[in-house]
């Protein structure tokens, strides 16, 4: 591992790593869309159970 | 959450380490082979992880490995789409041309149209069952299909591609290769994990819609 060839290639690690940053943010992304879906079929079936005991 | 931070600080540790290397034997003057090989290998990984489930979903019958397997499919075929990316400019680099038709950039081509073709096939099908079956068929298909053009077609042909590069490179060249194979495999895994959740909680509200 070389600093100097870290530096030399500056301009490309800033584009890979701005790349790099926008995956990031949808994984982060896809982890908030995944949790609010779950809720609301969690939701969703809780309120399905509630309606089944009420008619029963 | 815990596993996305070491995931971020992972691949950003491979990345810089994979810029700050000198370049190997056969790997003339760039860095990007380290997101270009193992995007490739994590291709492949995903492409495998895809018809393991497939056979899973034939014999448990659970829609949760049909999620997964679709999932690893999918992503898979982003990182080849990546991987065949950053292949080209490498190529540009090391060959003066982004694309020359060498068997490994055709084999690579070939296996993404062949995961094309076999969403496309699923996405015709309308009975939900049926459309799993054929697909679990399709994934352990398309996994001998992509080993074919990415392993076995480039050994067929005569090819421009570096042969047994980890074998004459330096243990630095090794090491963080071999870091990013890993940091990438993670990553992949994560993705598919949640791209998996999403299907299997959109399948959950359908399924109530319809009572």
């Amino acid at each position: 591992m070389d600093v100097n060839v870290l530096m030399k290639n500056a301009p490309i690690v800033i584009v890979a790593l701005i790349t790099w940053g926008g995956v990031f943010a949808y994984l982060v992304r896809l982890e908030m869309l995944t949790r609010n879906l779950e809720k609301q079929a969690e939701i969703a079936r809780e309120q399905r159970d509630e309606e089944g005991e009420i008619s029963s | 959450m815990i596993f996305n931070i070491i995931i971020g600080i992972w691949v950003t540790a491979g990345i810089l380490m994979g810029f700050a290397k000198t370049p190997a034997v056969q790997l003339v003057d760039t860095p990007i082979a380290f997101m270009h090989i193992p995007m490739a290998i994590t291709m492949e990984v995903a492409f495998l992880g895809a018809a393991i489930y497939g056979g899973l979903w034939l014999a448990r019958r659970r829609p949760g490995d049909d999620a997964m397997s679709l999932a690893f499919a999918e992503i898979g075929l982003w990182f080849g789409l990546i991987a065949t990316t950053t292949g080209s400019i490498w190529a540009k680099v090391n060959w003066n041309a982004y694309w020359s038709w060498d068997p490994q950039q055709t084999g690579i081509v070939a296996t993404l149209l062949t995961y094309a073709a076999l969403f496309a096939l699923r996405n015709a099908n309308d009975d939900e069952n049926k459309a799993r079956d054929l697909w679990a068929v399709y994934a352990i298909f398309g996994f001998i299909a992509a080993i074919f053009w990415t392993y076995m077609f480039r050994r067929l042909l005569p090819t421009l591609h570096p042969e047994n590069i980890m074998a004459q490179s330096d243990d630095t060249f090794k090491t963080v290769l071999r870091f990013n194979y890993l940091g990438f495999i993670l990553l992949m895994i994560r993705i598919v994990q949640l791209r998996a959740r999403v299907e299997r909680a959109s399948l959950r509200l359908r399924e109530m819609s319809w009572m």
